[in-house]
């Protein structure tokens, strides 16, 4: 490429449009507005998990997001603007960007912690109490795994039993979690596969 | 506007102007932080103020929000003026029923339009006195007193007013500059409307008073006329004329068409009678044919329609202008509107096979034989 053409083709990029992206600054002040958040909200932030901690599984709904549509730019008055500004020092996360409400903020923090690399479709399809139960079940389905197959290495230690590789001697409590947590973590697969 | 003085916001005044919290994002935060002291970008640019720990930006001149107001909050400006004018005594609209600026102008502005001087070299329109002489010959004014309350000649009910007037304040002070919360600015700005509106309406009112002195002096000897023209309602002269609705200060003026003719898509006349286009002195000004009549652009066989005009946008005020150029444009539509080509209108004059008929022309048209001895 002469000069010429790459001095016109940097100016043909220059000029070309660039698609408008909303800045986090306008999502979460958005949240701020939309639910009239208070500072009192950054509290709720100090202890985000604490009421999913107890949720269980085996009746959790699969909570899908609803497509919102995020001002262009947002001007908030000095209260709004200075709360928008803490909540993102506070959670300042990458999933953050995908939160739609503010139960969505508070977990976003957590939910990075367990596992960083969720996509950008997955967080922008699922509400973030779902996949942070997701991702708490397999953690706990590994664990439990683990503790089985320890658990059979020490019962079936020099006997035939340790060759069957079956969860069969497992204790019953034992398999029915792993049974949930499995079919939980199956209704998320699924319900991103059929999208 | 109502909507930030109902918001409950506290705003800050400052040397005539009202400035409004400061909105924030990232951008603007840094600009201000940019800024290291905050009387210094008081003093270069003027539109950022901090005023006890908050920032507050430049917005509206005071002045220019109460010279303005009529325009961009007409109601709360509407409430204020009924109020001022509930007050004074002589309400200006009062009475005025039967002799009215309405009239005044039909007779003195658009009749001689229509009316117009065609005898020789003699061209022109014709002036007051001309007007007033032309009705007394072609109208028969019983020789009678005619009272002359309740008429535009009568000024005493404007003096009245306009006395009340006088005695109203009509100054304003700009608020104290520093906070001042919604709701005192809501007090304020009423009190600053209402003195304007005095001061309005006593410059109008004194207009108004020198305006019907100055025509009390021009039509003195013949105010009779005037007077008779105003107890009868209607008037018609050599095709022109006006006509007054019900017992209100409402009129329908109207011009007489005359015969005329029209051609169809295959060259055949038709002969359409004569009929009064009209239109009314308030909203909508859109002409209308007062008789029973058809015609490709009325959409039925009835009296009272409007004339479709396409692309025609009527007028919002009634003026001398705006009637003549309406009643121009009524009739110009129903004599030379008409494209036999493009058949344009509600009807066609022919017959076409596509086209549900409603109301039909065949018993205007006129037969061949006649139509050579027309032209």
């Amino acid at each position: 490429m002469d000069l010429l053409q790459k001095i016109k083709s940097e100016r043909a990029q220059s000029k070309k449009k660039r698609p408008f992206k909303r800045r986090l600054f306008d999502k979460v002040n958005d949240l701020v507005r939309t639910y009239s958040l208070e500072e009192s909200f950054l509290s709720k932030l100090e202890v985000p998990e604490d009421y999913l901690s107890e949720a269980n599984i085996e009746f959790a709904q699969l909570r899908k997001k609803r497509p919102i549509e995020f001002p262009l730019f947002s001007l908030s008055a000095e209260e709004e603007y200075r709360l928008t500004t803490a909540i993102m020092s506070k959670v300042n996360n990458p999933y953050l960007e995908f939160a739609q409400s503010p139960d969505e903020i508070a977990i976003s923090k957590t939910l990075f912690d367990l596992n960083p690399s969720l996509g950008a479709d997955t967080l922008e399809r699922y509400h973030f109490e779902t996949l942070l139960l997701c991702e708490r079940a397999k953690k706990e389905m590994e664990d439990l795994l683990q503790q089985a197959r320890d658990r059979r290495r020490k019962e079936g230690r020099g006997s035939a039993k340790e060759s069957l590789g079956d969860g069969r001697t497992l204790p019953d409590s034992l398999e029915k979690r792993i049974d949930q947590l499995q079919s939980f973590v199956a209704r998320v697969d699924d319900l991103e596969k059929s999208h | 506007m109502r909507r930030l003085i109902g918001s409950g916001i506290d705003f800050l005044v400052e040397a005539g102007f009202l400035y409004l919290p400061l909105l924030y994002d990232p951008a603007i935060e840094k600009e201000i932080q940019a800024t290291p002291d905050p009387t210094e970008s008081k003093e270069t640019s003027g539109s950022v103020i901090l005023n006890e720990g908050k920032h507050f930006v430049k917005s509206l001149s005071l002045h220019s929000l109460v010279a303005n107001y009529e325009r961009i909050g007409k109601d709360l400006y509407d409430q204020v003026k009924s109020a001022v004018l509930r007050q004074v005594a002589g309400n200006v609209d009062r009475g005025e029923t039967s002799l009215s600026w309405k009239l005044i102008t039909i007779i003195f502005q658009v009749m001689p339009y229509f009316i117009k001087k065609n005898r020789g070299f003699e061209r022109g329109k014709f002036g007051k006195e001309e007007i007033l002489k032309l009705i007394a010959e072609k109208v028969d004014v019983p020789p009678r007193e005619y009272e002359r309350t309740n008429t535009v000649f009568d000024l005493k009910p404007l003096q009245e007013a306009l006395k009340e007037l006088e005695k109203l304040d009509s100054t304003f002070k700009l608020p104290r500059d520093g906070i001042i919360s919604s709701s005192e600015l809501n007090h304020w700005l009423q009190k600053a409307l209402r003195a304007q509106v005095v001061e309005k309406e006593r410059t109008l009112l004194k207009n108004e008073v020198l305006r019907r002195e100055q025509l009390i002096a021009s039509v003195d000897e013949d105010m009779d006329i005037l007077l008779y023209v105003a107890h009868k309602g209607s008037l018609e002269i050599n095709g022109f004329g006006f006509t007054r609705i019900g017992t209100s200060d409402d009129y329908l003026i109207y011009k007489r068409t005359g015969e005329y003719r029209l051609k169809d898509y295959y060259g055949r006349s038709y002969l359409f009678r004569d009929c009064r286009v009209a239109v009314p002195t308030f909203s909508p000004f859109k002409p209308v044919v007062m008789e029973k009549y058809k015609h490709p652009f009325l959409y039925a066989h009835d009296s009272g329609q409007e004339i479709c005009m396409h692309g025609f946008y009527p007028p919002q005020q009634f003026s001398a202008e705006n009637a003549i150029n309406l009643l121009e444009e009524g009739i110009n539509a129903l004599l030379y509107g008409y494209d036999a080509r493009r058949r344009n209108g509600y009807h066609s004059l022919d017959r076409t096979r596509e086209y549900v008929r409603t109301v039909e022309f065949e018993d205007y048209r006129i037969p061949p034989g006649e139509q050579k001895s027309l032209k």
